[in-house]
């Protein structure tokens, strides 16, 4: 029986089958060759999330628009399908073709967020794939990485043969290419590893070994080949435009969470916030022209039958034209019936004017993020945003009639003292004041307001990846400090992060390579989907722990950072070390530094690609 | 005017798509065909398409029925190509034609479903011990109540039109049935064979079993197609 037969016996037992049937529209299929590289793009969660990743439509894309290559999509099973599966003695497969895992090239898998580490383990055992790099053999599959995780790759080193660092459709591109020279060549393995090491944005953990001084901080890292650099530069896509983007994007057959066309307004970020690893790792900011961007639009709506598009970006009004191109969209919508969303706007009077255009009837919530309570602390995180700026877009957003306001706050921060946290509750006080005098109508009375509050995760490659992270019990002590006090306002709805989840993040984030046993201990003994609040289990995770001798303390209090080199030190995010230190510097001196179009603050991208925005403004 | 009915077929693998699937699916399928329907007038518009009636998740069908409006004009030939260069791999549609309006919509005409129910494989129940399942005074399934796990029971008896084998040999066992459909009265016809499999102790065969709708009528037996010819 084909793997396609099994499987339809398969579907009428589970949730949600069509998640596994493929058939969407323009999805791409080939007549599969000989000497073809045949690649697998894995996401490690559900078909639900992995359909809303925009990379997923890109990478897809640059992959399949080569002859000699062809790309399908895997997904990991929700636990009904896995259990099926397993039962059923059938391995993990792709969604075109049904073909397994294993019997793939390479296998890539993107690494958006650390909690779902287990799942790529859980996703390879389901392949059938050694998990490994140094367990796999000449038949097995490539197993690769991307994504922002991929900046901090020391963690899962240990499974993977190679990571793309930085924007990857020109990178995996490359590497197609060489694989199927090496293909070709029947040469080992270790060939095809040895030969892309010295491509831009390649690394190969088998070519590096971190050693370890008696506090097991790193003190070097050895190259072991000849062809791996010392450091790994990311690579960088410089001009957007020069780089075909999808238009016509695989439009799913059930709904996902972000079910719409999506075009990226520009890469990168100038804002400078200390907290974001984002903010450091997409410099420099590279802009979609206009043009572009109205003519994909029209493109995705002709083949997709979409009817919302959604800019996506770090922060949309930054766009150097942001006021044309929203005039424009927001008419272009309204001829073709196709709604708009700009998420991340700073709401200034000019998006107010557009988000009134779009809203007319429907007005979905309005989301701020001050991040922290006073100005003192935003002062030190680098987020420009002020009180008044928030005050006056609430008493706007009161008058034109929206009554959902969400705003979002991390604890945690460094710096952070219980005045910080009173400024959070002051804020949504002030707020509720505001809904309160502004209304006069009975829509006043309905206003909700939202208070989202995450846990600070201090991450590599920015100003702050030498700080310790609170200890979850003062995490849970500060939410219910919150809660106390927010519950005593009618209105306002709190929510919070699992503090034992952003223990597990942080550690991951900041880990090295001893970790790797960790992790796989953690999936042995049934860690998958630590995403997921239903599903994480920090119990599992401290047994692993424990069970391996290493100490998550090590990691979340920052003294990982403290030896001669960090773990992450081979990754080359373009933004130096120096600069890092100095933004750390002037947190602690409370003193922001100010958006870099408005002039270079010098974090060093410019001395290897061209950095259009510096100075912009 | 600029009122169509439009008949498709739903087979393969996106017979796992839900009857909410098939409605975002539809939408987009006559945006990305150019075809512009018109929209309700009000708070939120929203097009006006309708199903005839909704088709279980993993049926296939060869008759499904779907009823809009456009914003203007068209050839039924020209809607139906469009729509068919539109639809993902498994939906096509066979046949358009214009219809009268206003008029009753679809949904509230539908009276009565044919399904052709096929049991593969050598080792099912008889055909004859179906028709005599059937055939009894009082015949009750076991129907899950909405939105809860509770089942409760439900007279299928005058539920049930007609029954005939079409074959039952060795390559399988296969049946049409017609059962009552829309919003007054309506039966699954997986209520009905999980009852017969369980009545003659073969309830393990019901995951195979594959059940295919055939045609749709209203009260005086008319497919769809036909009431407004």
């Amino acid at each position: 029986m084909t793997l396609n037969k099994q499987l339809e016996l398969l579907l009428p037992k589970v949730e949600k089958p069509a998640r596994y049937i493929g058939g969407e529209l323009n999805t791409v299929s080939k007549v599969t060759e000989e000497g073809m590289t045949r690649f697998g793009f894995a996401f490690p969660d559900t078909y639900e999330l992995g359909m809303s990743y925009l990379g997923l439509q890109i990478l897809y894309k640059s992959l399949n628009d080569m002859d000699s290559v062809f790309c399908e999509r895997i997904f990991a099973p929700a636990l009904d399908m896995e259990r099926e599966l397993r039962s059923a003695g059938l391995p993990l497969f792709t969604l075109e073709t049904k073909t397994p895992a294993n019997e793939l090239d390479l296998l890539g898998f993107t690494l958006q967020y650390e909690l779902s580490y287990t799942n790529v383990l859980n996703m390879l055992d389901l392949s059938r794939i050694p998990l490994r790099s140094c367990d796999r053999g000449e038949t097995d599959p490539f197993i690769l990485g991307g994504g922002p995780c991929a900046f901090n790759p020391e963690p899962v080193a240990d499974f993977f043969d190679f990571f793309l660092i930085g924007d990857g459709e020109e990178s995996i591109r490359q590497v197609c290419e060489l694989h199927q020279q090496w293909k070709r060549s029947k040469a080992d393995r270790n060939v095809f590893l040895s030969t892309i090491s010295s491509l831009p944005g390649v690394y190969v953990p088998g070519f590096y070994q971190p050693m370890y001084d008696e506090k097991c901080t790193v003190s070097e890292i050895k190259v072991l080949n000849d062809s791996a650099p010392a450091r790994v530069t990311k690579s960088v896509l410089s001009d957007l435009n020069s780089f075909d983007f999808p238009e016509a994007p695989i439009v799913p057959l059930i709904e996902v969470v972000h079910d719409r066309s999506v075009i990226e307004l520009f890469r990168g970020c100038t804002r400078g916030c200390r907290f974001c690893q984002a903010g450091m790792i997409y410099r420099p900011v590279r802009e979609r022209s206009k043009e572009s961007i109205l003519a994909l639009a029209d493109a995705q709506l002709k083949s997709s039958g979409y009817d919302e598009l959604s800019l996506l970006s770090l922060s949309t009004s930054d766009y150097s034209c942001f006021e044309p191109l929203a005039l424009e969209l927001v008419a272009w919508g309204r001829e073709n019936n196709v709604s708009l969303s700009l998420p991340s706007l700073r709401l200034d009077s000019f998006s107010f004017q557009v988000l009134q255009e779009i809203q007319k009837y429907k007005k979905t919530g309005l989301t701020f993020a001050p991040e922290a309570g006073t100005q003192r602390l935003r002062d030190v995180i680098n987020k420009s945003i002020t009180e008044d700026d928030i005050f006056t877009g609430v008493k706007q957003a009161i008058s034109l009639g929206w009554y959902t306001v969400k705003l979002y706050f991390m604890i945690g921060l460094p710096t952070e003292t219980k005045e910080d946290l009173d400024g959070i509750v002051n804020i949504a006080a002030e707020i509720m004041q505001l809904a309160r005098q502004g209304g006069g109508s009975g829509k006043s009375n309905r206003f909700q307001l939202s208070v989202s509050i995450s846990n600070f995760v201090p991450k590599a490659h920015t100003p702050f990846q030498w700080v310790a992270q609170d200890e979850p019990h003062v995490f849970t002590e500060k939410h219910m400090y919150l809660k106390d006090r927010l519950k005593k306002l009618r209105g306002v709805q709190y929510q919070y992060h699992g503090s034992d989840a952003s223990r597990i993040e942080a550690v991951l984030a900041r880990g090295d390579r001893r970790l790797s046993d960790v992790i796989e201990q953690a999936w042995s003994l049934g860690a998958k989907f630590d995403g997921w609040r239903e599903h994480f289990r920090y119990d599992l995770w401290l047994q692993a722990f424990d069970a391996t001798g290493i100490d998550p303390t090590f990691y979340t209090s920052g003294t990982v950072s403290t030896g001669t080199v960090l773990p992450w030190n081979v990754i080359d995010s373009g933004v130096t070390t120096d600069y890092l230190q100095a933004e750390w510097e002037s947190a602690k001196g409370e003193v922001q530094t100010q958006d870099c179009r408005l002039g270079c603050t010098g974090c060093g991208i410019n001395t290897f690609t061209t950095c259009p925005m510096e100075g912009s403004q | 005017m600029n009122r169509y009915l439009i008949k498709f077929t739903k087979q393969g693998l996106v017979r796992y798509t839900s009857h909410l699937d098939m409605m975002r699916l539809f939408q987009r399928a006559f945006k990305r065909g150019n075809i512009r329907l018109a929209y309700s007038s009000g708070f939120s518009p929203h097009p006006k398409i309708s199903f005839a009636h909704p088709l279980s998740l993993g049926f296939t069908s060869s008759s499904e029925y779907l009823e809009i409006v456009c914003a203007e004009a068209g050839e039924p030939s020209a809607i139906q190509e469009a729509l068919n260069r539109s639809l993902p791999h498994g939906i096509h549609s066979t046949r358009c034609k214009e219809i009268p309006e206003p008029g009753k919509t679809m949904a509230s005409l539908v009276r009565w479903a044919s399904y052709r129910i096929t049991l593969p494989g050598a080792d099912h129940p008889g055909g004859q011990q179906f028709l005599e399942y059937i055939d009894q005074p009082v015949l009750i399934g076991k129907k899950r109540k909405k939105g809860s796990k509770e089942l409760v029971d439900v007279d299928m008896k005058p539920l049930i039109h007609n029954a005939t084998v079409v074959s039952d040999d060795a390559s399988g066992l296969s049946l049409d049935v017609i059962v009552s459909a829309g919003s007054s009265a309506n039966l699954n016809p997986e209520v009905l064979l999980q009852s017969f499999l369980d009545s003659v102790k073969r309830g393990e065969l019901f995951p195979v079993v594959q059940f295919e709708r055939t045609e749709l009528h209203d009260e005086t037996m008319i497919s769809l197609w036909n009431i407004f010819s």
